[in-house]
């Protein structure tokens, strides 16, 4: 709205300029002294009498150029470039993962991949056409696009990396050089890829033999709790090509800790293994013959410290279990419901209400919440039958019905922050309401003082001790070896045409329509003087 | 660059022309130009009786013999070679560069180079001068070869001085130009004559220019019929303000009537002139006259045309020299 009013003042204003009639300049004569008196013109013309300028050039060029020059100001548009000449332009896009350091053929990966290259660009240079070259790095990331002179100075980095940042780096924006072609040298393989039909010619050399290796994948840390007294190691290993079973043991915090690995059910080529640690430290997880590739055969990782379980516990007719240690304010309040205080039920809670003995009530299972942490381990059928009477009154502020009555009574109810379960207190009369309350009454301990399973920070190492930042994705040297592209489809090509920007063109009208005009002027000027 | 001042007529017959003026007008020491005088020349002038003093070789013993026997010897006298100096004042008040489509000024510019081509042609002094040029501007004196080169520097200079307006009334700065008079043979002026000389300067000028036997030429252009034909007919028009006249911004009418007003008027204006100007040496002819609808382009045609068949032209240069 602005840039249509800001035009049509503009566009008034020069026809208003257009449609003055301005008085001609005074006559000079040379006898002007020696003149008679002559007589005054009795008609007047009015200084500002309106014309239509559509029949004037200079107004046609001054409209062009303020057309233009406000077309730079508003119009956002591109227009499809021109397709360029015949010729050829390479990007070659050159991996230097860690795994390309692996040895091909008396020299490395990298070595075989810099050949390629090199033959790409003798090639690109037999076509006798403008050839325009750059070279991009990738590893864990695409590069920026440089000179092919780089290319003897490409070394291995020791990090890993995907077939992403290849294509990105395939991909990427285009600076100086219109492609025409793209040459990816990597030990990857190729993956499928939506690559624009009209885009340059895209070529994806695979190198590398099929080797079999193996390597850690990942590590997770258990800690001690309510249901399993130790902490405990879980450790993934896969394997690619032809590997036996793994060995693998543990350095760590008093000496070497064998691994015990047992095949993955339902995953081919991978073994799961659990340790015991010895306590917190620094370990490393050391993959005996771990294959062709030696970045990925140390996994290392830190155990934190961690505390034992602090609950305050507050039920008087039933003991603490081992490895509870007391706490004061902070930890899980273990409580009767009927004790709680007003600012308490800020704080994570197991509280109980007297549900057993039941009075010889038969209960009925109503409407009940799937909540397999709390409900897995306890029979309905059995529960049913010697159902706890439900809480009296109505729920504390946040709790929700797990399990209810069908009359709507609650007999279980939780809150998810903070956590906190309301359950019927246990039983201790020695009958079978005893096993089912304290069932019930550990399972809902157990859950909310479970602290699950931990992933500590991993990094992979090879034999030298240097760490590869992501060594498990250089991990499958295994992977089929696709044939190779033929170079000579890196023969010369239209560049293709690309959008570029209209306020260019359009500044350019404006400034040739104002040398035109101001060309037309000059020339009008001189005619009349002359 | 393109020199406007560079005069349209060819080099090669201006260079075939020599200086030719009156035997009697003043000049200076040996030079080309035979005298009426006697002289050194080997252009026999007379014979007279033998007188004291004489040169023995200068007896013609043949037409003493002849003479009898009053015993008289009889000398030969030859006539005398000597250098002229011609002074080229040129007109540049501003007016002169009116009117815009051809200028009176180029015009007396062509005209001031070929003749200071003419002049040099025969190793005489040429004199440049301007009258009611800009303050403390003194003429410029050269001989021989070094003339056309300063004829050229001396017109670029004036066409490319800095034009100071119409609108004052120029005024007449003679004073320099009075003082190279003396050993001038001629003196050519080249003006449309159609300045005021109110402090009667200019008047003083001409007379002193003509004493001593000495020749004024007056070249006069004439552009009346082509100025006044090139607005007249269109309807009202405002006239500028020029040398003092002004006429406001008020919308004038031009019919015959004025044209003949003016006519008049610059007749009267002439004849003053020549009244007041009027001696033994001045030579005033009939004008150079513009044509109708000139412009720049076809100046050089007008020129060529004009120029080299003009009373001036062909009373200062004649082909072969004197």
């Amino acid at each position: 709205m602005l840039a249509l009013l800001l035009a049509s003042v503009a566009g008034a204003g020069l026809v208003a300029w257009h449609m003055q009639r301005r008085a001609p300049p005074p006559v000079k004569l040379s006898f002007a002294r020696l003149l008679p008196e002559p007589p005054v013109s009795e008609t007047t013309e009015r200084r500002f009498a309106l014309t239509v300028p559509l029949g004037s050039v200079a107004f046609w060029l001054r409209m062009l150029a303020l057309l233009a020059a406000l077309g730079v100001l508003m119009v956002d548009m591109n227009r499809r470039g021109a397709v360029g000449d015949q010729g050829i332009g390479l990007r070659i896009v050159l991996d230097v993962t860690h795994s390309m350091g692996l040895p091909q053929d008396r020299v490395t990966r990298l070595d075989a991949a810099r050949i390629v290259a090199e033959a790409a660009l003798v090639q690109a240079s037999a076509s006798g056409q403008s050839v325009c070259t750059e070279l991009v790095l990738a590893g864990a990331n695409a590069g920026a696009p440089g000179a092919v002179s780089g290319l003897s100075d490409a070394a291995v980095r020791p990090e890993g990396g995907d077939v992403a940042a290849l294509v990105a780096a395939a991909a990427g924006p285009v600076a100086d050089c219109p492609l025409t072609h793209v040459l990816v040298v990597t030990d990857a393989r190729k993956p499928a890829l939506d690559w624009a039909p009209d885009g340059p010619v895209f070529l994806w050399h695979q190198i590398g033999e099929s080797v079999a290796n193996t390597g850690p994948r990942s590590v997770s840390f258990t800690p001690p709790g309510l249901g399993s007294g130790r902490a405990k190691i879980d450790l993934v290993v896969a394997g690619f090509g032809d590997v036996p079973a793994p060995v693998v043991w543990l350095d760590g915090p008093g000496g070497r800790i064998p691994v015990t690995l047992q095949p993955s059910p339902d995953r081919d080529q991978v073994w799961l293994g659990n340790a015991t640690p010895n306590g917190a430290g620094h370990y490393v997880a050391v993959l005996e013959a771990g294959g062709a590739y030696g970045g990925d055969d140390r996994l290392a990782f830190v155990l934190p410290e961690v505390e034992g379980l602090a609950v305050d516990w507050r039920l008087a007719g039933l003991a603490a279990p081992r490895g509870v240690q007391g706490s004061g304010r902070d930890g899980l309040l273990v409580v009767d419901l009927a004790d709680v205080g007003p600012e308490e039920w800020a704080r994570p809670l197991l509280a109980v209400y007297p549900g057993w003995p039941n009075g010889g009530q038969v209960g009925r299972i109503g409407a009940f919440v799937q909540d397999p942490a709390l409900l897995a381990a306890i029979n309905l059928d059995a529960f049913e039958l010697n159902a706890p009477r439900t809480v009296s009154g109505p729920l504390p502020p946040g709790f929700t019905p797990v399990l209810t009555d069908n009359a709507g009574g609650v007999y279980i109810a939780r809150r998810s922050n903070p956590l906190g379960l309301i359950v019927p207190a246990p039983l201790r009369d020695g009958g079978e309401v005893e096993a089912l309350s304290l069932t019930l009454f550990f399972t809902a301990l157990a859950d909310l003082a479970g602290r699950g399973t931990m992933l500590p920070a991993m990094e992979w190492r090879d034999a030298q001790g240097q760490v590869i930042e992501g060594a498990a994705l250089e991990s499958d040297t295994a992977r089929a070896l696709d044939a190779a592209p033929p170079l000579s489809l890196i023969s010369p090509r239209a560049t293709p045409a690309q959008d570029v920007p209209v306020w260019p063109l359009l500044a350019l009208i404006a400034l040739v329509a104002l040398m035109a005009e101001r060309a037309l002027m000059l020339w009008r000027g001189v005619r009349h003087a002359v | 660059m393109i020199d406007p001042t560079e005069p349209p007529l060819s080099l090669n017959r201006l260079q075939r022309l020599r200086l030719a003026l009156r035997k009697t007008v003043p000049s200076q020491t040996l030079g080309t130009h035979l005298r009426r005088k006697q002289g050194q020349s080997l252009q026999f002038r007379d014979y007279r009786a033998y007188q004291r003093g004489d040169d023995i070789r200068a007896v013609d013993w043949r037409a003493s013999l002849r003479r009898g026997d009053d015993g008289d010897l009889i000398v030969k006298t030859f006539e005398a070679e000597e250098r002229m100096t011609l002074v080229l004042i040129a007109d540049v008040r501003p007016a002169m560069r009116l009117p815009q489509a051809a200028p009176k000024l180029i015009y007396a510019l062509w005209a001031l180079r070929c003749l200071a081509q003419v002049a040099a042609e025969a190793g005489d002094d040429v004199v440049f001068a301007t009258v009611f040029g800009r303050q403390n501007a003194n003429p410029l004196r050269a001989r021989g070869r070094a003339v056309p080169d300063a004829a050229r520097r001396f017109a670029r200079e004036v066409w490319l001085a800095d034009d100071p307006g119409l609108e004052a009334e120029p005024e007449a700065r003679v004073d320099a130009i009075a003082a190279l008079l003396k050993p001038a043979s001629v003196v050519v002026l080249l003006s449309d004559m159609l300045f005021a000389d109110t402090s009667g300067d200019v008047t003083r000028l001409a007379q002193a220019a003509q004493k001593n036997r000495r020749m004024l030429l007056v070249m006069e252009m004439d552009t009346l019929a082509m100025e006044y034909a090139a607005f007249a007919l269109g309807g009202p028009v405002r006239l500028a303000t020029v040398e003092g006249r002004a006429y406001g911004d008020t919308p004038r009418l031009f019919g015959n009537d004025i044209y003949d007003g003016l006519q008049t008027k610059v007749a009267d204006h002439h004849n003053d002139l020549r009244r007041k100007w009027a001696r033994s040496g001045l030579v005033w002819p009939d004008p150079v006259i513009w044509p109708v609808g000139l412009q720049r382009a076809g100046m050089a045609d007008v020129f060529n045309t004009t120029f080299p068949l003009s009373p001036l032209f062909r009373a200062v240069a004649a082909q072969g020299g004197i």
